[in-house]
């Protein structure tokens, strides 16, 4: 289907409805949360002039909250023990302390504005990495990824290697920042459950976390949740969580506070709640990409071929588990001899990390371009040589072969639709006066599959009913898994109908990391061929038979209408699973590209503009290209953003987050946005038969900080190690440059 | 004294702190319009007063003097303004929560004669964030919906 968008006209009317849009029969009262201005010290909360406000109808602090009980998930980012409203301990600015139930928005804000917050005896806070070296402690997993890795003797082999580069870089926190601020409705139903409104990303995960903070039965614990990930098993789950659509994600919207905050709201007011988040509420109800220090050595040569790769990274936790997985992928991208990593974890004062686009890889990638570039200088080659150079047919990090890699045509196509091997030499001065810089680097980014369980019904009347809960954030995964089921049953893609709001819903894999499609698409697959098979005995067709336009189809062209083999059967229904491939498979999964950037530099003012981004994509089989292009670009110039602009900053005094708010903490706009092309290489169309999807947007955003970094570094002479780029990092850079400069004369 | 929205009268707000965009969301069920920063910096509750851009989350709605037009009040009946149907045609959203204020701000955009050129079309649609970034696919909705104007 190369249409609209399913909730596209909706989309465009202003109808469709996000979560703070949903109206009910009985009106939900209005929570707001208060947080702490410190982080570090004990609450206390004077309520008295709150609770005298007509309009107040309750404030919960630490002292009335419900108790809630640890929850352990996979999402690896959920608060753990650390758990809202538990206790008087403040661990984090922007923690909540308390919140206010109104009768409305308004009466809402004077409640809160009326409570007086004290919070004693704070000490100095860590909210850097610089303020915490005594923290730092060595791991052997960050997150999903590991924390120590070893092949052959890297140490040796650096100190042999003919040429080495070294960087050390540096990236400041910072946030997803979706358009949507948020809000979760809760409602505590009489038979002891709760029913929640939310927009989350992992459906499943995030019912979990509820049940298991509120202790409601074992449905919706650890082993409930095992039942329905891993066997499709239904449970009884007492937490029946509406998923809307969420106003974007990028990461943030699994395991956030408010999943809990509003149903204590709504268990104390003895009514339905809606809690509402402000965009400053964001920043620390929710997650952020922590801050992240590298220290890259890597050797190499006199070709430039890699022989060691030395990677140690020191990553700020924040009060949840998550851990940015840093050293997951830089192993993966060039074939090298020997690599170690050693990874640093200091937990922090600070809210919560958690997933955002490109989790780890984004970070990681930028450093190992920056080597790669440098290795280029030394040995006088091209940037794009190098990478050829070092390229890998297999994974280098475990020897497996990709299940399919076309990096190499990304490389030339993207070089060629750019203009590469004729560019402008860099520092050229262009026609306004300013000078010129073109950079490129590779990007990948692994490929996984999750568990899902699909429930697959054809009916008589022609309908296919997916049963599977999974998330729309407008990445048009329903559009795209609307078109899958289409074109595996044959029907027209207006009589699919996705079942995904309700927990009772089959277990979907999570809209995380860029799996979601092809992790519930396999589910899917699996039951329409069992379907087929049915159908296939009904009407005394072969089992290899193929649903095409109403009719199954066998190979030797016989075939029967589905209608009427249907009227037969009648509906006729199947479940079918995806398992983890976490690492498992024998094949190794990764989507590839190259990015290319032109920028052009002001000599005085060092202000830059990128004003070509080009990039040339291995996402698999293509199934929707103008969404999967939209996607590509969206990611691309988000990559931008982290690039030049995004940076949560830190008030080191009392560990608050300085800009949090959406014109501060500052994202690309429309006149930021220089011409992006997004091409695609590789087996587009897939296998017949295959599914041959692979991730898209999480790949669109790595390379493009690098490939920028490496395009200033061309006009100025300037290399950065800094995220983002911001003017005070170019004027650090380009003044070491000219002073390096200057001694060599000398 | 009454509020004109999409051709309807509605009641004024009895608190005076009350901003437009609160007033029709909470109070209207006018919530096709989005808050996104509630203060002036994001572009999602854009509207058009007397067909001039405002964001409503900083204008108070007893302030208010003239004709207010939403997403909601821009198709009539079933047939898509040519803004929304351009936005849908070039794919020009993702996520969609940016989308009534960037159509808002396009539709206003077209109409103050800022559609000349693509470099024209970004600057003056800057004050509308899309963090899906969608960019591009807007640009070229609005240049698609001011071409055909000036064909007539
Ligand atoms: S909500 Fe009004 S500008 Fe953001
Ligand atoms: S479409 Fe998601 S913010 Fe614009």
């Amino acid at each position: 289907m190369q249409g609209h968008r399913i909730e596209g006209a909706d989309k465009v009317r202003g109808l469709a409805k996000y979560t703070d849009d949903l109206r009910f029969a009985t009106p939900p009262l209005i929570a707001l949360t208060a947080t702490s201005p410190v982080a570090r010290g004990r609450v206390q909360i004077d309520t008295s002039a709150a609770l005298a406000l007509p309009g107040t109808r309750c404030v919960i602090d630490h002292t009335n909250a419900p108790r809630l009980k640890r929850a352990i998930l996979i999402s690896m980012c959920e608060p753990g023990t650390r758990m809202p409203l538990q206790s008087d301990q403040v661990e984090y600015a922007g923690q909540p302390v308390a919140i206010v139930v109104a009768d409305s928005l308004h009466a809402a804000r004077d409640a809160l504005a009326a409570l007086i917050v004290t919070i004693e005896n704070h000490d100095a806070p860590a909210v850097v990495l610089s303020d915490a070296e005594n923290r730092l402690k060595s791991v052997r997993r960050a997150g999903i990824g590991p924390g120590a890795m070893k092949k052959g003797d890297a140490d040796a082999a650096l100190a042999d290697a003919s040429v080495s580069a070294e960087v050390n870089a540096h990236a400041a926190p910072h946030h997803q920042n979706p358009m949507e601020p948020g809000a979760v409705v809760a409602r505590w139903d009489p038979d002891g459950g709760v029913t929640v409104h939310a927009a989350v990303q992992w459906h499943h995960l995030d019912a979990s976390m509820i049940g298991q903070a509120f202790g409601l039965s074992w449905a919706d614990g650890m082993t409930g949740l095992l039942g329905r990930a891993v066997l499709g098993t239904s449970g009884k789950s007492k937490v029946r969580l509406h998923n809307q659509l969420s106003g974007g994600a990028f990461g943030r919207n699994i395991s956030y506070l408010a999943l809990l905050l509003a149903p204590i709201a709504a268990k104390v007011a003895g009514g339905p709640v809606k809690l509402v988040q402000s965009r400053r509420d964001t920043f620390s109800l929710m997650s952020h990409r922590s801050e992240v220090k590298q220290r890259l050595r890597v050797g190499a040569d006199t070709d430039g071929k890699l022989k060691a790769i030395v990677l140690e990274p020191d990553i700020a936790r924040g009060n949840a588990a998550f851990v940015e997985p840093i050293g997951e992928m830089p192993m993966q991208l060039y074939a090298h001899d020997t690599h170690r990593l050693t990874t640093r974890v200091a937990k922090l004062d600070l809210p919560g990390a958690g997933w955002m686009r490109g989790p780890g890889v984004a970070h990681a990638i930028f450093a190992l371009e920056q080597a790669m570039d440098d290795l280029a200088r030394q040995v006088g080659k091209d940037p794009l040589d190098i990478r050829l150079a070092n390229y890998s047919e297999k994974n280098p990090a475990n020897g497996k072969s990709w299940e399919a890699k076309a990096l190499l045509e990304a490389y030339e196509v993207g070089a060629a639709k750019f203009g590469w091997r004729d560019r402008p030499k860099g520092g050229s001065v262009r026609p306004d006066g300013r000078v010129s810089g073109f950079g490129m680097a590779s990007a990948i980014d692994l490929g996984r599959q999750f568990p899902a369980h699909a429930t697959v019904t054809m009916t008589k009347d022609g309908r296919v009913v997916v049963s599977l809960a999974v998330s729309e954030m407008g990445q048009g995964l329903l559009t795209g898994l609307t078109g899958v089921v289409a074109e595996m049953t044959g029907v027209s893609p207006d009589r699919v109908e996705f079942k995904r709001e309700a927990t009772k819903e089959g277990y979907a894999a999570g809209s995380i990391g860029s799996t979601g499609t092809y992790s519930n698409a396999a589910a899917v697959k699996t039951a329409v061929e069992k379907i087929i098979k049915k159908l296939a005995k009904a009407g005394g067709l072969p089992k290899s038979s193929k649903l095409q336009d109403g009719m199954l189809v066998a190979p030797n062209g016989e075939s029967a209408a589905i209608s009427d083999l249907l009227s037969r059967t009648g509906d006729l229904t199947a479940k079918g699973r995806a398992g983890l491939t976490f690492g498992a498979s024998k094949q190794a999964k990764a989507s590839f590209g190259a990015v290319f950037c032109e920028m052009a530099v002001d000599p005085i003012t060092l202000d830059v503009e990128v004003i070509r981004l080009v990039g040339a994509y291995d996402c698999g089989r293509v199934l929707q290209p103008k969404i999967a292009r939209a996607q590509l670009i969206g990611a691309m110039i988000m990559g931008m953003g982290q690039a030049l602009m995004e940076e949560t900053r830190l008030d080191r005094k009392r560990g608050h987050w300085t800009n949090a708010e959406i014109g501060e903490a500052l994202v690309p706009t429309q006149a930021d946005c220089p011409h992006v092309e997004a091409h695609f290489v590789g087996d587009t169309q897939g296998k017949p038969g295959a599914l041959d999807f692979k991730g898209i947007a999480e790949t669109a955003i790595v390379g493009v900080s690098p490939a920028i970094a490496s395009a200033f570094a061309d006009a100025t002479g300037g290399v950065v190690h800094h995220l983002p780029l911001n003017h005070a990092a170019r004027l650090a850079a380009v003044s070491r440059a000219q002073f390096s400069f200057k001694e060599a004369a000398e | 004294m009454t509020l004109c929205i999409n051709g309807a009268d509605y009641p004024m707000p009895n608190d005076p702190r009350t901003t437009l965009l609160d007033h029709m969301r909470e109070k209207l069920n006018l919530t096709g319009t989005k808050k996104g920063c509630d203060h002036g910096q994001c572009g999602a509750c854009t509207v058009l007063v007397d067909g001039k851009r405002v964001l409503s989350c900083l204008q108070l709605a007893q302030t208010v003097r003239g004709d207010v037009t939403t997403i909601e009040g821009l198709s009539k009946n079933d047939t898509l303004h040519p803004m929304q149907a351009a936005f849908l045609e070039h794919d020009a959203y993702q996520c969609g929560f940016c989308t009534p204020g960037q159509i808002m701000s396009a539709v206003a955009c077209v109409s103050e004669g800022h559609a000349g050129s693509d470099a024209e079309i970004a600057d003056w649609m800057s004050g509308n964030l899309c963090r899906c970034a969608a960019y591009p696919q807007i640009r070229a909705a609005i240049a698609s919906v001011a071409q055909a104007e000036a064909e007539g």
